[in-house]
């Protein structure tokens, strides 16, 4: 591990931490994932191929410690704490609030997309990979990830439809 | 005229079309009256799940585990090589042979300085987060600052309440700044079993 390459690494915590939230839905146990993430990375530096994208290596290894921990605990939602939204009613925040609480239904979308669709749909639509880097990533057929988005993007709309993008969208945030 | 699959559409908005398919796919939104509404449709929901995430990519960032560059920095350029290098041609070239290895160890510890000062901050930024939640009144900033990196901060609990599950919990406001580039945020934590105050929500101030 040099320096160089450490800047690098750390300089993607930010993106890792959301695609780990996206995936595990809790921050608690999104941090608990780029943690274990940083260690294997460090460990296993050596299997980084120089050349090759720094990012999608990191995600692959986040996204199998996330794989390998729900095969041996449901932990999908357990750690989640959510805030009492009664206890935050104060005028300056309402606005906030209303807007933190619609993007909560998005949030509780992506915690009801089937395992595999959430993944693809997070690393091309939020993270803005290519489909040949995240099929790469993921290590599918790029056939397989293009109608795996397509498949999570359709329940997106359908459920967009109860009104929570609507009412996102009227809130001028 | 082709009827767009949803799979197109997609592929459109993630950018992943090829140059043909993409002009013929612009030709297709001027003239099927369906398809721009379809389209909308689909880049709500990427801009709705951008932002639903949004969260984890401000605030402070949880200390990472941290590498031993000492021991793992060697690799990439076996130590034995220039010393190799400066023993065979010491007799006629010492001078520089030695400003080389002299250069590289400079540049070596200014990343590692660069590294540090950034633990650092990070240190410094989660320890007055700490203190403050857990010390200060409602309404007083606390302050910090690392005169390595130039960057400062507050944070200042708002106001306090119990949640749900009985855990005091803190609405806060944070700043920070580095040079010219600053951000403002507002967020609630809660104090865990431990004493340790999590942050459960943030968001953008005004």
């Amino acid at each position: 591990m040099t320096p160089d390459l450490w800047n690098a690494l750390t300089a993607l915590q930010p993106r890792l931490r959301r695609f780990a939230l996206g995936l595990s839905g809790s921050l608690d146990e999104a941090d608990d994932l780029v943690q274990a993430a940083y260690e294997r990375a460090i460990g296993r530096i050596e299997q980084w191929q120089a050349g090759t994208r720094l990012d999608s290596w990191m995600y692959r290894i986040l996204q199998s410690i996330h794989l390998n921990r729900i095969q041996s605990r449901r932990v999908r939602g357990s750690h989640l704490q959510p805030v009492d939204p009664d206890t935050l009613r104060a005028p300056d925040n309402e606005r906030a609030l209303v807007a933190s609480m619609t993007l909560a239904k998005v949030r509780a979308f992506i915690d009801r997309l089937p395992e595999e669709q959430r993944a693809a749909l997070l690393l091309v639509s939020v993270e803005g990979l290519s489909y040949r880097e995240a099929a790469d990533t993921l290590n599918l057929p790029i056939g397989t990830l293009t109608s795996r988005i397509a498949r999570a993007h359709r329940l997106a709309r359908l459920r967009g439809r109860d009104g929570a993008a609507r009412r996102f969208r009227g809130d001028p945030s | 005229m082709t009827a767009y699959d949803d799979a197109t559409i997609i592929a459109y908005l993630d950018g992943d079309l090829d140059e043909t398919d993409c002009a013929e796919f612009e030709r297709a939104l001027e003239t099927d009256a369906a398809l721009p509404a379809r389209v909308e449709a689909f880049a709500e929901s990427g801009a709705l799940l951008r932002a639903a995430l949004a969260p984890a990519t401000h605030g402070p960032m949880p200390a990472l585990p941290a590498p031993d560059f000492a021991v793992s920095a060697a690799p990439t350029r076996p130590a034995w090589i220039p010393r190799a290098i400066a023993a065979a041609f010491a007799f006629v070239c010492l001078g520089s042979v030695f400003g080389y290895l002299v250069g590289q160890r400079v540049a070596d510890r200014d990343d590692a300085r660069v590294a540090s000062r950034l633990e650092a901050d990070s240190r410094i930024r989660e320890a007055t987060f700490q203190r403050a939640m857990e010390a200060e009144v409602s309404g007083t900033p606390v302050r910090w600052r690392n005169p390595d990196s130039g960057a400062e901060g507050l944070v200042k609990p708002v106001r306090t309440f119990r949640n749900k599950n009985d855990q005091f919990c803190r609405q806060y406001d944070r700043s920070e700044s580095t040079g010219d580039r600053g951000e403002t945020v507002s967020g609630i934590a809660c104090r865990d079993d431990q004493g340790q105050w999590r942050v459960r929500a943030v968001y953008y101030a005004q």
